[in-house]
């Protein structure tokens, strides 16, 4: 005879949230539960008293959004927090809005730090040193890139802080660096307490972003600073940049070819009057249609653009991982069916060629393509 | 001190850099790239000022002056070679020889970044990070391209006898029309001036206590410790179980015009493209 499991055998919940079976027992829910949802419902603020103290986050938004990077390093402060001590993201903003959930990502208090382009790094630097000042963090943690880098080094510089630049780990309370070696000395790794430092000034890939708890998710708007030019340094206004120039893996907004497309003059026009980055599958590159450089995938290039339209492109797994952090995915494919479906917020079942003559219709009937000037 | 170097010219600091793999000093691919760049906003009219501090192999420096430079300054300062003693020992050298060109960050040590911005705030002036290019105005002044992503390109003015802080974009390296000259007879031809700076002020310096150790092979992200149970994580690692992954919205129905306008109404709606009107 062959002993049957009953799928329907009764589970305690403990306190901890784990789905747990007595053998034998009787008690306890019957019910056969839906693979998956196991314990995205029981996240839980982390804060549970008022907060003493604070950990600080500061990082720029790319685009109206916060960046992979910028959630490494928030996901980090909510990691590193202790039970009393809250997350404080200042977020300095050219933007008014912001799409985010704060509370998601772990922040329990958003400070939105409006300014214009025209307000001098040094202002900026002055008003986040104020909030430093006031809030008196713990520890201060900011992505290492671009404005953000920048505004931390002017940070350490202006309040005199002990940092650690670049942080690629933080475990057992201490913070490593590379050590790139000196004269007579090869190269390894510094670590230092955290205890010690006031500013960590973190690499990629330092945190984890999926959070076992949420954030209060608090919204705030600091006072603007105000525009203050620097003498003798005039400012000659900035130039946007050609979407086709540009590195792939920095493109904004990238249209991809894969084997649906055949008509590669009309998809270069379409991208032209999109004002796209070109990218392509692996197949429409050993087809010889497109460059090796523009290979998106496993063996090609990873990108992090906003926006990803796939032409054509079924979504093979290699392929899929190059676009793994890209932020919203569309794609254009006769079978809707295919794996690409799954990653794209918007899967248009049509013809590629026919859809791509439409689409450059449209577009040419608007006036300009978007200049993106960032 | 010099005297065919005038005043409005530009310092270029340098550095060693250590080989990863064979652990050599050579020269600094950002800091070669920064020489570069000053000879080319300079013309041939005159030539940048090199400055370093501390140790610098003399191969190192040859190979700096193989570039078609006269002469390297080295000062040597007498503390222990603390940020501050560095950012000391700079800032008499740099205080009149007009914009200071630096890398963005060393290729030795920790390679934090900071020293430009404490030799401006010691200096006190102004910082541009993220230099491409340097072009010298008819009247004396200088123009400066900053490089922001995503091939954007912001310009500034140096006013003429106003000085700043220019730290190199890492894109500067990538410029491929900035020849590095290397020629054997300028790198022979060249002087090495050592200079003693006198004994910094003790400062009160706060910082951490760094300890080295042997590099550690892999890296571990931050994690919060999974309370979840094992049928959920192995759900999470095959994806079936996140329900992002569901799929979006799927367009069959209508003509392709109107597909199509679908489409474009989405990426309008993400600012991606810019709506029409």
């Amino acid at each position: 005879m062959i002993r049957r499991v009953d799928p329907r055998r009764p589970a305690l919940i403990t306190p901890q949230g784990l789905r747990r079976i007595v053998l034998g027992g009787t008690e306890g829910e019957r019910d056969v539960r839906p693979a998956g949802d196991a314990h995205a419902a029981v996240r839980r603020a982390r804060l549970a008293r008022p907060a003493a103290s604070c950990l600080l986050v500061v990082t720029h938004p790319d685009s109206g959004g916060i960046d992979e990077h910028a959630r490494e390093t928030i996901a980090a402060a909510a990691l590193l927090a202790r039970p009393d001590e809250a997350v404080v993201v200042v977020v300095p903003s050219t933007e008014a809005s912001l799409q985010l959930d704060a509370a998601a990502l772990g922040i329990d208090r958003l400070e939105m730090l409006p300014h214009t382009e025209a307000t001098a790094a040094d202002a900026l630097v002055e008003a986040v040193a104020e909030r430093w000042r006031a809030l008196r963090p713990r520890l201060t943690l900011v992505p290492d890139r671009g404005d953000d880098a920048d505004l931390a080094r002017r940070l350490a510089v202006a309040q005199a802080l002990s940092v650690a630049a670049p942080v690629v780990e933080i475990a057992d309370g201490r913070a490593r660096l590379r050590d790139q070696g000196a004269v007579g000395r090869s190269t390894g790794d510094a670590t230092a307490s955290l205890d010690e430092l006031d500013l960590l000034v973190v690499a990629r890939q330092v945190a984890r972003t999926e959070l076992p708890f949420l954030g209060l998710g608090e919204h705030f708007t600091l006072e603007a600073p105000g525009a203050r030019a620097m003498a003798g340094l005039r400012d000659l206004g900035r130039m946007g940049g050609r979407a086709q120039q540009v590195a792939l893996e920095e493109a904004e907004f990238i249209l991809a070819a894969g084997n649906g497309v055949t008509d590669v003059k009309l998809f270069h026009e379409l991208a032209e009057a999109l004002g796209a980055a070109v990218g392509a599958s692996r197949v429409a590159v050993d087809d010889g249609r497109f460059p090796r450089s523009q290979q998106i995938g496993a063996t090609g290039r990873t990108v992090q653009a906003r926006g990803y339209l796939a032409m054509g492109i079924s979504g093979a797994v290699q392929h899929l991982q190059g676009i793994r952090e890209c932020r919203h995915v569309m794609a254009v494919n006769t079978d809707p069916a295919a794996p690409i479906a799954q990653r794209s917020e918007l899967t248009v079942a049509e013809d590629v060629q026919n859809l791509m003559r439409a689409l450059l219709t449209l577009v040419r009937a608007t006036p300009e393509p978007l200049e993106v000037a960032r | 001190m010099n005297d065919e170097v005038k005043p409005a010219g530009l310092t270029v600091l340098v550095s060693v850099r250590i080989d990863p793999t064979s652990g050599r000093a050579t020269r600094s691919r950002a800091d070669a790239a920064a020489v570069a760049l000053a000879q080319k906003a300079l013309g041939d009219r005159s030539e940048p000022r090199l400055c370093t501090v501390g140790d610098m192999p003399e191969s190192v420096m040859r190979d700096y002056l193989a570039q078609g430079v006269g002469r390297l300054v080295r000062l040597r300062h007498r503390g222990d070679g603390s940020e501050g003693d560095v950012v000391a020992a700079l800032e008499g050298a740099c205080r009149d020889g007009g914009p200071v060109l630096a890398g963005p960050r060393a290729e030795s040590g920790f390679g934090s970044g900071l020293l430009p911005y404490a030799l401006a705030r010691r200096l006190q002036w102004p910082v541009i990070n993220e230099v491409v290019d340097l072009l010298r105005e008819p009247d004396g002044g200088w123009r400066v391209v900053q490089a922001l992503p995503r091939g954007a390109r912001h310009s500034w003015r140096l006013e003429r006898g106003v000085a700043a802080v220019l730290v190199t974009s890492p894109r500067l390296e990538q410029r491929e029309d900035l020849p590095r000259r290397y020629s054997w007879v300028a790198a022979q031809a060249g002087r090495i001036v050592e200079t003693a700076v006198g004994a910094p002020l003790p400062a009160e310096e706060k910082g951490a206590a760094w300890n080295l150790e042997p590099a550690r092979r892999q890296r571990r992200p931050l994690a919060p410790v999974s309370t979840e149970s094992g049928a959920a994580r192995m759900a999470r690692a095959t994806g079936s179980a996140d329900s992002g992954r569901k799929g979006g919205t799927v367009i069959r129905e209508g003509s392709v015009m109107e597909k199509a306008q679908l489409l474009l109404d989405h990426l309008c709606k993400l600012s991606l493209v810019r709506p029409p009107g």
